[in-house]
């Protein structure tokens, strides 16, 4: 019973890491708080629905060309409404109150677009993977396993990106020291652009899972967008090795307590986690204090 | 090598350079004093592309720079030692050293100018695995200019690298500035170890509030009464 609902928390935890880990690159690059950050994860499961329905795809391939799209879409955004704020506030305060308007204002607009082009019926994905997979006393459907396969893989590509590739060095100089890569003539712009386009592809993994654990719809954003800010602070603004953790622990915590204290209150119990790991350390696990 | 014709800058409605005008000879070592808050540091990274001039025109070996992304400006050959340093400290000293050379394609000469990096700064050589924020602060200054020097810059500009280090270092700085500039980089120098940058310096320009104030080579400035009292007084000889 303790293996089994384990495993599931793993599985609730992986969608949270992959949450998380978009939303988490932006603000670690920009210190931009992206709260149409659900809606970019919302719009993305709708485009992989989108695609298979159209095309008759496989979900498999439906995924990566879903992801290339809402990268795409990401960068966009944040050439045409956030740039231009960023370049046209003097000061600092000013430039995230608007930027923080902007990004709300993102959010309505994406959902109501997504209410007029696909309308409020809830949409299941199908993963097309059938079956339960029993390892020990484990029993779990073999879609959940892919959940964790597909959150493995993405993890390590970017972990393969940021540390493996050049734009993956000058996207973590740009996030460890703002002036330092403006001194050394790294175009911030390019770079952030590239950054949102990589949060969109993670966030648009995270929708099209949960599309095929629950199902998609207009209204899915809000509970991920929650959650990405609960785990970012629970492992650690901007650190990538805190939202994997976070995410996994968020996952685990939910799932445990769900299980073994009260299903109704869950989430308090993923609050009562954050609080205790912000009393211990305030800049949360994997958090630099503030120098 | 640069030129520099009034220039005004602003930060919003804060205009921090009202008419700068100075220029840099190939082989010089220019320095830049003046005050807190003069304008030192805007006017350098203007010169690099990081801020934009409202007016006012920058040439770089007689082409026309002001306005261009400091990419550009970094890949026609100048180079900026940040004030602070700004070292990445979550990267090792060889991965910020590398960062110096991104916009080169050059890969042989790149590990020739990283051989020459740690021959002038030895201890860079000793902590190439560690991170650049476990280093000291003279540390961080020498891989701050380490990085600098990685883009090969034919204009190498330092702004305050003398700041909050102690004189024996800031002594070995100077030298390895000369050395620098022997080996054939130009130098614009901002300090407000006023003492330390005029005897380096062949020539040099006091700034205040946002202006030009006095201008000649560094041996006259240090004998003027007046840059003796207002930028020499209280400082004990470095
Ligand atoms: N980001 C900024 N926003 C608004 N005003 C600024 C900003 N940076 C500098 N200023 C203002 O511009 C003026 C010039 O600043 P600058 O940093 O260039 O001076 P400085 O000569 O380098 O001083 P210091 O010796 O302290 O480094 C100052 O009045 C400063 O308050
Ligand atoms: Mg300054």
């Amino acid at each position: 019973m303790l293996a089994q609902q384990i495993a599931n928390g793993i599985v609730l935890g992986s969608i949270y890491a992959l949450s998380a880990l978009g939303f988490t690159l932006v603000f670690g690059a920009a210190r931009i708080v992206n709260f149409a950050y659900g809606e970019i994860l919302m719009i993305g499961a709708f485009f992989t629905v989108a695609l298979m329905g159209a095309l008759d795809i496989d979900f498999f391939v439906a995924l990566p060309v879903a992801m290339v799209g809402v990268a795409a879409l990401s960068a966009v955004l944040f050439y045409v409404a956030l740039r231009p704020v960023m370049k046209s506030s003097h000061t600092s305060l000013q430039a995230e109150l608007q930027i923080i308007l902007v990004t709300l204002g993102l959010l309505y607009l994406l959902r109501e677009a997504a209410v007029l082009i696909w309308g409020t019926a809830p949409r299941p994905i199908e993963m097309g993977v059938d079956g339960i997979v029993e390892i020990g006393d484990v029993v779990m459907t073999t879609k959940r396993l892919v959940v964790v396969a597909v959150m493995g893989v993405l993890v390590l590509g970017l972990y393969l990106l940021l540390y493996r590739t050049r734009i993956g060095k000058a996207l973590r100089a740009i996030a460890q020291n703002r002036e330092g890569a403006a001194a050394i003539g790294l175009d911030a712009d390019r770079i952030i652009a590239f950054v949102f386009a990589i949060s969109g592809a993670m966030a648009c993994a995270a929708g099209s899972l949960l599309g095929t654990l629950y199902a998609v719809e207009p209204a899915m954003g809000g509970p991920p967008l929650l959650k990405a800010f609960v785990i970012v602070i629970f492992g650690g603004l901007g650190s990538v090795p805190g939202a994997i953790v976070g995410g996994l622990a968020i996952g685990l915590i939910e799932t445990l307590a769900g299980a073994y204290v009260s299903f109704a209150f869950k989430d308090v119990f993923a609050f009562l986690a954050l609080i205790a790991v912000l009393l211990l350390r305030p800049a949360g696990l994997f958090g630099r204090p503030a120098s | 090598m640069l030129e520099v014709s009034v220039l005004r800058v602003a930060y919003g409605p804060i205009v921090a350079l009202h008419e700068v005008s100075l220029s840099v000879a190939a082989g010089e070592i220019v320095t830049v004093i003046g005050a807190n808050g003069a304008g030192k540091s805007t006017l350098l990274k203007t010169i690099c592309g990081i801020l934009a001039p409202l007016s006012g025109e920058i040439h770089l070996k007689g082409e026309r720079v002001s306005g261009r992304r400091s990419a550009d400006i970094v890949r026609r050959g100048v180079a900026l030692v940040p004030e602070g340093r700004h070292v990445f400290p979550e990267m090792t000293v060889r991965e910020n050293l590398d960062l110096g050379a991104y916009y080169r394609r050059d890969s042989g000469a790149v590990a020739a100018d990283l051989e020459r990096v740690l021959t002038i700064f030895p201890i860079l050589r000793e902590r190439l695995r560690q991170n650049g924020g476990s280093l000291s602060g003279g540390q961080q200054q020498m891989l701050a200019i380490g990085r600098a020097m990685m883009s090969r810059p034919e204009l190498l500009m330092l702004d305050e690298p003398s700041l909050g280090l102690a004189p024996a270092i800031v002594q070995q700085l100077g030298r390895i500035i000369r050395e620098l500039n022997a080996a054939g980089a130009t130098i614009l120098l901002v300090e407000q170890n006023a003492r330390m940058a005029l005897r380096l310096a062949d020539r040099a320009y006091v700034m205040a509030t946002g202006r030009v104030v006095r201008s000649g080579t560094g041996a006259e400035l240090l004998a003027d009464p007046s840059v003796q009292a207002s930028y020499l007084g209280g400082h004990p000889a470095a």
